[in-house]
């Protein structure tokens, strides 16, 4: 008997190549809006540069011309385009190191502070939620939704400097600022997940409320099942799937919220890198750093899709 | 037995050598080591911004600066008193029109390489600045309109310009024009930003991007700068430079011991700090333009010169720099140079802070109040647009000028924006008041700030076609006699603020703050933005 490949295999299978098939149309489409946007955007590269040490009207166009950067923007763009696919993003104009090495150089530091973050967001989520919902209409429940409202409203960079104030200065605990080892990635973590943790608190909160008040989960009760069973193992598995929407949606938030925490803790990473590059209009550096992040956002809503087909078997992909 | 012992002490020539010997040894040690000094130790220095790269012959960035100056050193020095002594050139002979420029080089200076620094060298660098693949975006307009260099021997050389540029001599006390080695800048070629050599009294080790740059010692430095407290190698074995761009944590970075040293104190934290035995703060001002509003006298109503005059009496600059910069920065009494700079002009008593005067003037030119108490002359309402960036010193300074302006029927609106926008903004004329503030020591760059010819397309923001400022620019930058040249610098401040083009407010400052355990680490003299480790120590 010839095997066959199981009915659940081959539909996912073909689901991800289908969606991976797409970053490419998908990168290009971002790359040529991020070049068209700088573009239009007034000054550039060049006044950028002098303006710190400032430079004749002279200068200014001597080194546009020598930069390549007064050339038509489709004569730019297919330029960065054709060296682009062969792998080389080119050397940033301002710090003239090229792209690619300084992304792969500061890459880490940000990978490790997002998912530091998700780790905060999702555990310190999912227990103020789990522990609101089962304590509904308590004082705990209004507690920890308070609670998570600060969280979610309060600045992402006065909550940091309010943290290092507290934990660098006053109590001495932990460093205020810098990357490398555990202890510097406390602070910004948590900083950084807070506001995600209030989100998923909630979600968690009301998700939970509406499973919990469904037929199958009475018959689980009074099937005699203790209430941690009843809730951790069958309840949670569907109030999950909202939780994972949001997750997938934070990440973007978490990209962007890495660049407020990236200055406020002076760490490494490719936020403050692309924030950087937009202000000098840096073209190949904003280049490099937005499509990583593209990428980035790309896999992880795909990572996301497939993690539904895991929790809930009804999903099918077609 | 009365024999005299023939020993060393009894011979007069033995004794004056004994005391020579004894003497110079002294000597050696008392400018080897100030009483406490102890070799060895590190210091973690935070800045607020990353150098862009290590090759001054091609970075644009003020903060590469702080780096490459312990990397460094240049052919010329200039000590506190703003005079230029010899460096890494012994002697030189400059020819009457300012055009030719002979150095004879220190001999026995080696590239932290290894290799030799010499003439060869010494060409080499000019050569790649003003090369058009280099991109050279600072050092470049250093180099005045240079022709060529002539390696004469191997210490000696001969710099040629087309046109007099006498303002070369100053130019090659800046790190911009610090030496670099050519064996080095061969090998890495465009990866050379990244592995700089130098000849300066600490090397490159490493640099982890956003995170840390790491120096060592140069344990075969024997060349300090004359106003130098020693010599020999530095007393450090390492500087570590972190980087902590948010004012608060590189604040907070010091008072929790996390970094020794910190630059860029903003003067709130300055004021306070000063008073807190636990650290030293060292507060230098520093050469150029200092903070200044640059009027557009293109635009309404600025364009009126009984207006700009009006203007410059209501800036009080005692209480800008009270109110707004804690003390800590200092009442601007200059125009367009400040202190440090060579020529630099007292105008303090040209525009007494006087509202009265200010109300006086305006009535005088026509300048009526409306009915809802704005101004207005010829239709043309008393209103002004200030563009600036965004900074809580210079946004507090101008709050507080439109609160004055208010009550004198003077309308002031405060437009801050990031560098794009504002460079754009303020080339196209679209501000009648405009935040202007650039470090630089010799005043041939005001040229660059002052001149017609970068209006519109540079930095010119006053944007008027003032002739005689124009010549005076022109003539300054290549007047090969000095005393002639100071005159002319003079002039242009005179002028600039007689006419109202510009409104000083503060001089610009270098607020550093380290431990008091560290001794003898000083801002670099007269350009005082960055530190200078070479004489500093850690005591114990």
């Amino acid at each position: 008997m010839c095997p066959v490949p199981s009915d659940a295999e081959t539909p996912i299978f073909a689901f991800t190549v289908r969606r991976l098939a797409l970053l490419p149309p998908i990168l290009m489409g971002v790359s040529f809006l991020v070049f068209g946007a700088l573009y239009i955007l007034p000054g550039d590269a060049i006044e950028s540069m002098l303006a710190e040490t400032g430079g004749s009207a002279a200068d200014v166009v001597r080194l546009r011309r020598e930069f390549g950067l007064d050339r038509p923007f489709l004569e730019q763009y297919s330029a960065f385009l054709s060296r682009a696919v062969r792998g080389d993003f080119g050397r940033s104009l301002r710090l003239r190191i090229p792209v690619a090495d300084a992304l792969w150089e500061q890459m880490p530091a940000t990978l490790e502070l997002t998912l530091a973050a998700l780790v905060v967001s999702v555990v310190l989520g999912l227990s103020l939620g789990i522990v609101a919902a089962l304590k509904n209409g308590s004082w705990i429940d209004t507690l920890t939704m308070v609670v998570s409202l600060i969280g979610v409203s309060m600045p992402v960079f006065w909550m940091g400097l309010l943290l290092i104030f507290l934990f660098s200065l006053r109590l001495g605990w932990l460093p205020a600022a810098g990357t490398g080892g555990l202890a510097s990635l406390i602070l910004p973590a948590f900083t950084l997940g807070l506001s995600g943790a209030a989100i998923i608190a909630r979600v968690t909160r009301s998700s939970l409320l509406e499973v919990m008040s469904r037929d199958y989960i009475r018959t689980a009760r009074a099937k005699g099942l203790a209430e941690p069973v009843v809730v951790l193992r069958h309840a949670l598995r569907n109030a999950v799937i909202s939780v994972i929407t949001i997750v997938g949606l934070q990440f973007g938030a978490l990209l962007g919220g890495a660049v407020v925490v990236e200055i406020v803790f002076g760490r490494q990473g490719i936020g403050f890198l692309a924030a950087e590059a937009i202000r000098q209009q840096d073209f190949p550096m904003v280049q490099g750093t937005v499509l990583i992040a593209s990428l980035a956002f790309v896999l992880v809503n795909l990572a996301v899709d497939l993690a539904y087909g895991f929790f809930d078997p009804r999903i099918r992909y077609q | 037995m009365g024999q005299c012992s023939q020993g060393v002490f009894s011979r007069p020539l033995g004794t004056l050598l004994l005391l020579g010997l004894t003497l110079s040894l002294a000597l050696r040690f008392a400018a080897a080591a100030p009483s406490g000094a102890t070799a060895g130790g590190s210091i973690s220095y935070a800045m607020n911004r990353e150098p862009d790269m290590l090759d001054v012959n091609v970075g644009s960035s003020r903060y590469d600066r702080w780096v490459t100056a312990q990397i460094y050193d240049q052919l010329l020095a200039m000590d506190r008193s703003g005079q230029i002594t010899g460096w890494l050139a012994e002697s030189w002979e400059v020819s009457p029109d300012r055009r030719v420029y002979t150095f004879k080089l220190r001999r026995n200076v080696e590239f932290h390489d290894g290799t030799p620094f010499n003439a060869a060298a010494v060409k080499a660098n000019f050569d790649r600045i003003v090369a058009p693949e280099t991109k050279s975006t600072s050092a470049v307009g250093l180099m005045g309109v240079y022709d060529r260099t002539e390696v004469v021997d191997t210490h000696t050389v001969r710099v040629r310009f087309r046109q007099p540029h006498p303002g070369f001599l100053a130019n090659l006390t800046d790190v911009t024009l610090g030496m670099q080695s050519p064996a080095a800048m061969q090998r890495f070629g465009p990866d050379y930003a990244r592995n700089p050599v130098g000849t300066g009294p600490f090397m490159f080790r490493e640099w982890q991007r956003r995170n840390r740059i790491v120096l060592v010692r140069n344990p075969k430095y024997n060349w300090p700068p004359a106003w130098a407290k020693h010599k020999g190698p530095p007393y450090l074995d390492e500087v570590i430079f972190r980087i902590i761009p948010e004012d608060g944590s590189r604040v907070a970075a010091l008072e929790s011991g996390q970094v020794d040293a910190i630059g860029r104190v903003p003067p709130q934290h300055a004021a306070v700090m000063r008073v807190d035995r636990r650290w030293n703060v060292v507060n230098s001002t520093l050469p150029g333009t200092g903070v200044i509003l640059v009027v557009n006298a293109r635009r309404p109503p600025t364009n009126d010169p009984a207006m700009r005059r009006a203007l410059a009496h209501v800036m009080n600059v005692d209480e800008a720099s009270r109110i707004a910069y804690f003390s800590q920065w200092f009442p601007h009494r200059g125009s367009v140079l400040s202190p440090p700079n060579p020529y630099f002009v007292n105008l303090g008593k040209m525009f007494p802070p006087s509202l009265q005067r200010a109300e006086q003037i305006l009535e005088e030119a026509g300048w009526r109040r409306g009915a809802d108490g704005i101004r207005a002359k010829g239709g043309v309402r008393a209103e002004l647009v200030y563009i600036g960036f965004p900074s809580p010193e210079t946004t507090r300074t101008m709050e507080w000028m439109g609160a004055s302006l208010r009550q004198l029927g003077i309308e002031l609106r405060i437009r801050e924006m990031e560098t794009g926008a504002i460079h754009r903004a303020r080339q196209q004329g679209e501000h009648n008041l405009a935040h202007l503030t650039f470090i630089f020591l010799d005043p041939g760059f005001l040229r660059t700030l002052f001149h017609s010819e970068n209006s519109g397309g540079g930095w010119n923001f006053y944007h008027e076609r003032d002739a005689q400022i124009d010549q005076w620019l022109e003539q300054g930058q290549s007047e090969p006699d000095l005393a002639k040249r100071a005159q002319i610098y003079a002039n242009v401040q005179t002028r600039m603020r007689e006419l109202g083009y510009v409104i000083p407010v503060v001089y610009q400052h270098q607020i550093s703050a380290h431990k008091a355990t560290i001794s003898d680490l000083i801002m670099y003299p007269v350009l005082g933005e960055y530190p200078y480790f070479y004489d500093a120590y850690v005591r114990r």
